[in-house]
């Protein structure tokens, strides 16, 4: 049993300390890394009783709106004053919840927070669900569920299996379950478990602008944030006020200036994140001169790229036209070639597999001054660290 | 001159940008003048409707496993006829993943169970379960001569020998001896990983393991397909770079 303390508190600070090294090193940002060496050691390190939350847990997980939600929820405890531990570099595999609890564990002090709230990846929400299956109060919200890396996961019935294999085996007296009504597939859930249920959907539009979101596909994630909110107890004064003042997640409608231009980043990760953007823009006529794809095919992303001409071929076309087009990131060409495809035009020599190349293009345009930038995962990573100059994960 | 496309089970069968090939021969056809209809193959459309006599292309893609139950029985009971003698006869299709199993004899599950396919080409696919890793990632390979020096091939191959793609399957298909692959790998697992083939070439009628989509860099197959369709001896020249540039790039990529 000493042996066994002693072991959970060595492998913390061997942790701690190589957060310290990747980061003195550069290496990264410690957002990824010393979790995956604290679990390699111990890996029950989730299941230990120091990373309790007295207030209970919340997993946040489905295809897309994770960061989105989880951030509005921590924005919410926070202004109901509640201490949250949250995962706000959106490293979701199980490694990115322990680097946080990590990172949280001071010390001299321990680990002390009411309220965890973590969005996790769609194959891990098992993992993470059994970890924190002691919480005195679990929630789990399931947001949507749709093809997205399919070289990872290759069928989304694969996921939904496993899903509710998870919802059958959770204590259904101290967890509860929020679920997106308007989806099949995630209602479907509702079947696999016993406990306490509630819906949110896009019908009430009234949170959603408080905030300073666009896009109609946040007003389920601004719903889900809220009924999770009020089921943790939270008033809804308290809610509201919280989202007025909340400031979009990175990468998620992001406006970065860089040299003397806009950069307005919008994740697009997968068909759907796609269209939903393009969707937003069509409807709100945003002013851009320059839209500047990048598309990447590294593990993060999904290394099959196919998903490209699921994006929908005539909103596309639409949004193009008349505009500046750039194509970047390590699979810029196949992007190109399907965008040539959907009848937009792009110049051979505004194609090219180095971000920074074509972002010194950009800048010495003339022409532009506002720039729409669509990443996938790690491109929106890489693209934000060139713009900003530092690294979020 | 028209371009009619059969596409079978657009909805049920869409795993993966695998509609993306019929988009790329619909453009490629009408940026050189030719009208194109593509006509959705449903369970609800029959094989005797008169609109089936103008089809000049097949296509069929892969899916998921609820969508393949889904198109199974309609498939095997009332499209079977119609692809046996539309393939036999020279008729000019491209079937992916799934699709191109299902052409098989059988496939057989991991757990022994056996699925009977529509028996028009002589092959099998087994899924090995555990015991064989999933067969995932960046494909090269070099186009069988039977299609390379084919005569009309050679006539709008602008791109070479070599066809590229993204694979993702349980399955390992083993060819007869008498049946042509596709090509041959030279980076990937192709049908099962040991006998260095890739897909199926009968005829007009090629089955691949391929997405990416399939024709998208490779567009020398995506204009053979529409001039044997078109029974034409060549095809005006597209402005390709985009393509050729990918399509080299994609030589590069780490499986």
């Amino acid at each position: 049993m000493l042996y066994n303390v002693d072991m959970f508190y060595m492998t913390l600070l061997l942790a701690k300390l190589s957060k310290f090294v990747v980061t003195f090193l550069r290496l990264g940002t410690g957002a990824t890394f010393p979790g995956y060496l604290a679990l390699k050691l111990y890996p029950k390190l989730l299941y230990h009783s120091t990373f309790a939350f007295k207030q209970g847990v919340v997993l946040i997980s489905g295809t897309n709106g994770k960061t989105t939600t989880a951030s509005l929820l921590t924005h919410i405890c926070l202004s109901a004053k509640y201490s949250v531990v949250h995962n706000e570099t959106g490293s979701n595999l199980l490694r990115g919840i322990a680097s946080e609890l990590i990172a949280n564990f001071k010390l001299f002090k321990g680990f002390s927070a009411e309220i965890g709230v973590f969005e996790v990846d769609e194959a891990t929400l098992p993992l993470a669900v059994a970890a924190f299956s002691t919480a005195p109060h679990l929630t789990l919200v399931l947001l949507n569920l749709s093809r997205d890396q399919l070289d990872r996961y290759w069928e989304i019935d694969k996921l939904i299996s496993m899903w509710q294999r998870t919802l059958q085996k959770v204590p259904a007296n101290t967890t509860h379950l929020i679920l997106y009504k308007n989806s099949d597939v995630i209602a479907s859930l509702a079947t696999s478990f016993k406990g306490d249920i509630h819906y949110f959907d896009s019908s009430e539009k009234r949170f959603f602008k408080e905030t300073s979101l666009v896009g109609n596909f946040n007003v389920c994630n601004v719903n889900a944030a809220v009924i999770t909110g009020k089921s943790l107890g939270i008033s809804e004064e308290v809610i509201c006020r919280a989202l007025s003042s909340f400031k979009v997640a990175y990468g998620r409608g992001e406006s970065v200036p860089f040299k003397d231009k806009t950069f307005k980043l919008f994740l697009a990760k997968n068909p759907a994140s796609f269209n939903n953007n393009l969707t937003t823009f069509l409807e709100e006529s945003t002013s851009v001169e320059t839209v500047f794809f990048i598309l990447n095919d590294n593990i993060p992303d999904g290394r099959d790229v196919s998903w490209i001409y699921d994006i929908d071929l005539d909103k596309l076309h639409d949004f193009c036209k008349d505009k500046q087009i750039y194509v970047g990131g390590t699979r810029a060409f196949d992007m190109a070639v399907r965008l040539s495809y959907a009848g937009v035009f792009v110049a051979l020599d505004s194609v090219n597999t180095s971000v920074s190349f074509l972002l010194d293009k950009i800048t010495a345009s003339s022409s532009t001054s506002n720039v729409l930038v669509l990443p996938n995962y790690s491109a929106m990573l890489h693209a934000r660290e060139l713009l900003v100059g530092r690294k979020i994960l | 001159m028209k371009l009619t496309i059969g596409y079978f089970y657009p909805h049920l069968l869409n795993l993966y940008g695998d509609r993306g090939n019929v988009e790329i021969l619909k453009v490629r056809a009408q940026r050189r003048g030719f009208d194109v209809s593509v006509i959705e193959i449903t369970p609800e459309v029959s094989m005797k409707d008169s609109i089936i006599t103008d089809l000049n292309l097949v296509f069929m893609g892969g899916g998921p496993d609820s969508g393949q139950k889904a198109m199974y029985k309609d498939l095997i009971k009332n499209k079977r006829e119609f692809l046996y003698t539309y393939i036999n006869s020279g008729g000019v299709g491209l079937f992916i993943c799934g699709a191109y199993q299902l052409l098989g004899n059988y496939y057989k599950s991991a757990d022994g169970s056996v699925l009977d396919g529509l028996r028009i080409l002589d092959f099998y696919t087994e899924h090995f379960g555990l015991e064989a890793p999933r067969c995932v990632g960046n494909v090269v390979c070099k186009m069988d001569l039977t299609l390379l020096e084919n005569p009309l091939f050679s006539a709008v191959n602008k791109l070479g020998d070599s066809i590229v793609g993204f694979e993702n399957h349980g399955g390992r298909t083993f060819l007869s001896s008498d049946l042509s692959p596709l090509a041959h790998i030279k980076k990937g697992f192709g049908n099962n990983g040991k006998d260095f083939t890739e897909g199926v070439l009968y005829r007009n009628c090629l089955g691949t393991y391929l997405h990416g989509p399939f024709l998208s860099k490779n567009s020398h197959i995506a204009d053979f397909l529409i001039a044997s369709a078109l029974k034409l001896p060549q095809l005006t020249n597209l402005e390709d770079d985009l393509i050729v540039t990918a399509h080299t790039a994609s030589k590069k990529l780490k499986q």
